[in-house]
């Protein structure tokens, strides 16, 4: 023990005395380690550690899947007497329900939207987190004490961590509710709500809430579902109007979403892969850059081996001392890394914020220092056995013997050298291929035409009062008022009515008054005022768009997408034509939850058919990956459902106007409520999660990439600078015999050349092998092969200026004095 | 121990027969060729020669820091030509002491840790042994006011003393010095001299290359090799003033520097 002592403290003093070999090294370290444990602080966070709630490993979410519609997932909501029934499946230990609402905070200026989340009364029971402040929601709440228990987030950005909030009093719509409890930071369940209430009868506005379920220990979420499905099954044909016709029930584990992807987003398991690799290759171009320097350093210290070795220290003793040296150097790298990888970790998390569990926290605990250590361990091994073992063995009698002693650096210890650089060179180049593919491809998804102008344009919406408006015409009336009202609003250049692309409008059967029709024969369909088209730059193409007359009286007519007019009217002049939605039906004999206003159908629409008067140009309206889906657009009074939507196209920053808008609406109408947090469709855009995916994936590994070659150039500039100083004499002996400086340059060039060059070929080969492999991971990666010949231009100019420095010295030897040492 | 009663004690070291030969590229090169050496016990050596004449390849093979091509070398009793790295590890550790003309100290150890360092590869050494073996070897060579000092804090001959402590610090059965004074001035040579003669008076067995014939004298025994092989003084300058020699003469010297050794068993 005091022998490893011994060479822990000599490993600390020989970085102590060399302090840019040591932070070099470390710093190499540090990136790999980094951000291998970011990943794993990552992992950590959202995979094994991302809920808070007691057996979450049992807490079961249940969904519908319609196989018409295999990407839409749909939740069932129960009323209290299925619910009853539904606890008691056999796999079931206990169920939660919980739905959302809207309340508007009064009390100052402007009222504030805050979302809130009835839960039932055994949450507390259920999911045991306890509160951060005063309780939680308990079972003994029957609702009629008005309590609300805060989010953290909430807590922290209304009322700033104030730690006496407990017994204030809020108003929330009409009512005066007393916050009995804030929640921790980690707990956002019931969709990160701003505020939680007890789940009454008398008070929540829908007796239909979502139930999650804890299963039974040792009750897999298959053997529940096939229980479940049954049961749904028979809710479903006693009241049929909550479910599609065809449907399975799946229980899916809460972390499910979050590693297999949701209908609508990739899992984890989808972009991990990818980002694992290249955190993988990061750590290994770093252990390979500490080998380079540990070997360059290693040759310097032959000496000192061979003398350890004269006085009697044996193989295994060196290799020890040698790892116990590299360990110090990793260890160090490893808590920089730690450091780095919080930061590093945090990043996916803002950037894909819908992707992951919002309970996820990156926190260094435990497990991640573990796995930190372990990591070093590894790489301390790693990068530390090839120059411990070439080492161990020194030449004891000619280093020893040497009245002058020089540090030659065998012709073996050269080739490792030059094929760990050139290894280092093809690992940077793959990552640099990847990063400059992927780059192209979220610079293609900016420079994307989306077929709409989606700039200084923010959604603002609403719900109808409850007990108002219950006619359609009443309903028209008040939505045109309001949108002339926020036309006048100061920085608003134009307001109307209709959906929010890039995902606009639901997806619809129909058909085309005198052709044939197909069974999976789908168009989306979205609602759109007079002016909407002209509003987002939309070109019509043919034929015309209702005006504002004709909206307000919701006349049956129609405007289609070109795509639409290709795929369903292809040889025929749409203008004219016919389309019959049996959805319309449909909506006219929908009954909406009680307390919610039945949707309005406009009294001109007297059947299912619409008239199509128009063709408008193709816009992006079914996510930013997949084709153009076929459209249709009718007017946005033709059916009224339970709020209004309108696009605010502003001056300047929307976000800007959002407050003199708010101001407007108050002023017409006081009571009106908004939908909180106003989108802008640039917001909308970047939150999809194609977006959202490519550029998490671009900025992490442009990043890596960075980093990597930030790396090859340390290590070329060691080995270069290593080989110069091994061959100043040679240098010396050229110029006494009259070489120029030019020909001693035009040396060191050429001998580092083959190495990056060499490299240079196998991160080609590799580059190609691996971007077939990434193209899976990272659909909109460019493939452009002059990304790859960039890349490794970029890299061989880098390689290049790497050598110069070095190169220069060895120019600038003098003849003399380099003689004078041989 | 003197040198006078040390002839009559066992052979620490016998060889018979050694070769060494250094393959560079398709060119053979025989640094040594059949030469047989016997040192008994608390015996004072010195070899000489000209340069390129083997006594450092000798020397190199007796401290086991190189292996023969052939031939036999036996180390207090044992055959050691042929043993393994860590074999041969263990056995330098244990048995031989090096004294070098380059002094060989680690630069980035102090004087104590350089001394210490033999002892430091010697398993089950307590670290009080340890302590106390370093403070007498630095005490033993006038260098224990400077142990908290680096080697390159101090003089040449202070760095050669501290060598010889380190030498001393694992009680070797022989101390194997290769040109100890060959970077030394000469009152630093002397001093270091001085200090091998006291050793050996105390009963220290020494084995010495030098090609300084002061130094030489120093030693209770002389053995002179030339082309690879021990011959005797006057035979080594006559081979020397003559261009062409006769293998024959070699072989003879060789055979009574045999007889020598025989008598000394």
């Amino acid at each position: 023990m005091s022998a490893v002592l011994q060479d822990l403290r000599f490993g600390l003093r020989g970085l102590r005395k060399n302090p840019s070999f040591a932070a070099v090294a470390i710093l190499s370290l540090a990136l790999g380690i980094g951000a291998t444990t970011a990943m794993f602080s990552l992992i950590y966070a959202v995979v094994l550690d991302a809920y808070p709630y007691a057996d979450h490993q049992r807490t079961v979410n249940p969904i519908m899947r319609d196989p018409e519609h295999p990407t839409a997932w749909m939740w069932f909501v129960l009323t209290p007497a299925q619910a009853a029934i539904y606890r008691q499946t056999p796999a079931f230990e206990d169920i939660v329900g919980e739905i959302g609402h809207e309340f508007e905070m009064r009390g100052q200026d402007l009222p504030e939207n805050v979302t809130v989340a009835y839960v039932t009364l055994n949450e507390g029971s259920f999911n045991r987190v306890p509160s951060l402040l005063g309780r939680g929601i308990q079972a003994s709440d029957d609702g009629k004490q008005n309590v609300v228990v805060l989010s953290y987030k909430y807590w922290l950005r209304r009322f700033n961590g104030d730690r006496g909030i407990v017994g204030r009093k809020l108003q929330l719509d009409d009512r005066v509710y007393q916050v009995v409890g804030v929640m921790p930071q980690r707990y956002t369940f019931g969709g990160k709500p701003d505020m939680y209430m007890p789940s009454t009868l008398d008070t929540q506005p829908n007796p239909r809430m979502i139930y999650f379920a804890k299963l039974k220990p040792g009750v897999t979420a298959e053997q529940a579902s096939a229980q479940v499905d049954a049961l749904v099954h028979q809710f479903a044909k006693e009241d049929p109007r909550y479910y599609p016709k065809n449907f399975h029930v799946h229980l899916q584990y809460l972390i499910d979403p979050v590693t297999k992807g949701t209908g609508a987003s990739p899992g984890l398991a989808h972009t991990f892969p990818l980002i694992f690799l290249a955190v993988v290759t990061l750590l290994l171009i770093g252990c390979a850059n500490c080998s380079i320097l540990l070997l360059a350093r290693g040759t310097a210290r032959t000496h000192e081996f061979a003398v350890r070795s004269a006085v009697g220290a044996t193989r295994g003793r060196i290799i020890r001392q040698l790892l116990v040296e590299c360990l110090v150097i990793s260890f160090s790298g490893a808590a920089l890394g730690i450091v780095l990888s919080y930061f590093l970790a945090k990043l996916p998390l803002e950037l894909l914020p819908n992707v992951f569990p919002s309970e996820a926290l990156i926190r260094v605990n435990l497990p991640v220092l573990a796995f930190s250590v372990v990591v070093a361990t590894l790489a301390g091994l790693l990068f530390g056995l090839l120059p411990a073992i070439r080492f161990s063995r020194p030449n004891i009698s000619e280093t020893m013997q040497a009245s002058a002693r020089r540090n030659t650096g065998s012709k073996g210890a050269r080739a490792t050298l030059n094929t760990l650089i050139a290894g280092q060179i093809a690992l940077t180049l793959v990552l640099l291929a990847v990063a400059g593919a992927a780059i192209a491809g979220f610079m293609g998804l900016l420079r994307m035409h989306l077929g709409y102008e989606p700039t200084s344009t923010v959604l603002v919406g609403g719900p109808f009062a409850k007990g108002t408006l219950s006619g359609w015409q009443e309903r028209t009336a008040y939505v045109e008022q309001l949108r002339q009202q926020i036309a006048t609003t100061a920085g608003v250049l134009g307001v109307e009515n209709g959906d929010a692309p890039p995902n606009s409008g639901f997806e619809t059967d129909f058909s085309v008054v005198g052709r044939p029709t197909s069974q999976k024969q789908k168009t989306h369909m979205a609602q759109a005022g007079s002016g909407y088209f002209a509003l987002l730059k939309m070109p019509v193409l043919r034929g015309r768009v209702w005006n504002s007359t004709e909206n307000r009286q919701g006349l049956p007519l129609a405007v289609v997408n070109e795509t639409f007019a290709k795929r369903f009217l292809a040889g025929s002049d749409p203008i004219g034509q016919q389309i019959s939605w049996p959805v319309i039906d449909e909506i006219r004999k929908e009954t909406p939850p009680p307390g919610f206003p039945p949707p309005a159908v406009s009294p001109a629409i007297t059947g299912t058919l619409f008239q199509i008067v128009g063709v408008v140009a193709d816009s992006v309206n079914d996510g930013l990956d997949k084709p153009i889906a076929p459209e249709v657009y009718i007017p946005s009074t033709s059916a009224l459902f339970g709020g209004f939507n309108y696009l605010v196209h502003t001056q300047g920053d929307p976000l800007a106007s959002m407050h003199a808008i708010q101001a407007s609406i108050h002023a017409f109408n006081p009571n009106q409520k908004l939908w909180s947090d106003p989108y802008t469709l640039e917001r909308i855009l970047h939150e999809t999660p194609e977006w959202g995916q490519q550029r998490l994936v671009s900025i992490l590994f442009g990043i890596f990439a960075a980093a990597a070659l930030a790396l090859a150039i340390v290590g070329l500039y060691s080995v270069v600078a290593f080989a110069v100083a091994q061959r100043t004499g040679e240098f010396g002996i050229r110029m006494a015999l009259g070489a120029q400086r030019e020909s001693i340059l035009g040396l060191v060039f050429r001998s580092t050349l083959p190495t990056v060059l060499g490299g240079t070929a196998v991160g080609l080969v590799l580059a190609a092998v691996f971007r077939h492999a990434s193209a899976r991971w990272s659909e909109n990666s460019s493939q452009n092969p002059l990304i790859l010949a960039g890349a490794a231009l970029l890299l061989v100019v880098a390689a290049l200026l790497a050598s110069i420095p070095p190169a220069r010295r060895a120019a600038a030897i003098d003849p003399m004095q380099a003689l004078r040492s041989e | 121990m003197s040198a006078a009663t040390a002839t009559t004690a066992p052979n620490l070291i016998h060889i018979e027969q050694l070769t060494k030969v250094f393959f560079t590229d398709e060119i053979e090169t025989h640094a040594l060729s059949g030469v047989h050496l016997s040192i008994g016990r608390g015996e004072y050596v010195a070899m000489s020669g000209p340069s390129g004449c083997g006594k450092s390849t000798l020397l190199s093979i007796l401290g086991l820091l190189d292996t023969p091509t052939g031939g036999q070398y036996t180390l207090n009793g044992k055959e050691v030509a042929n043993l393994n790295f860590a074999d041969r590890s263990r056995i330098r550790n244990q048995e031989i002491g090096f004294i070098f003309q380059s002094f060989n100290l680690i630069g980035d150890l102090t004087v104590y840790e350089n001394v210490e360092l033999p002892l430091t590869y010697r398993s089950g050494m307590p670290s009080t042994e340890r302590k106390d073996r370093v403070q007498r070897s630095l005490e033993r060579v006038n260098m224990a006011h400077r142990m908290r000092h680096y080697p390159a804090q101090l003089s040449g001959g202070q760095q050669q003393r501290v060598a010889v402590a380190r030498a001393l610090a694992g009680s070797p059965s022989i101390l194997l010095a290769d040109e100890p004074t060959g970077n030394l001035d000469s009152k630093n040579g002397e001093a270091v001299m001085k200090l091998l003669a006291e050793l050996h008076d105390e009963g220290a067995t020494i084995c010495m290359v030098t090609h300084d014939p002061r130094f030489a004298a120093h030693a209770g025994r002389q053995v002179h090799l030339f082309d690879g092989k021990v011959v005797a003084e006057g035979e080594l300058q006559r081979l020397l003033a003559e261009p062409e020699r006769n293998p024959s003469t070699v072989s003879g010297i060789e055979r009574e520097d045999r007889k020598v050794a025989g008598e000394t068993r």
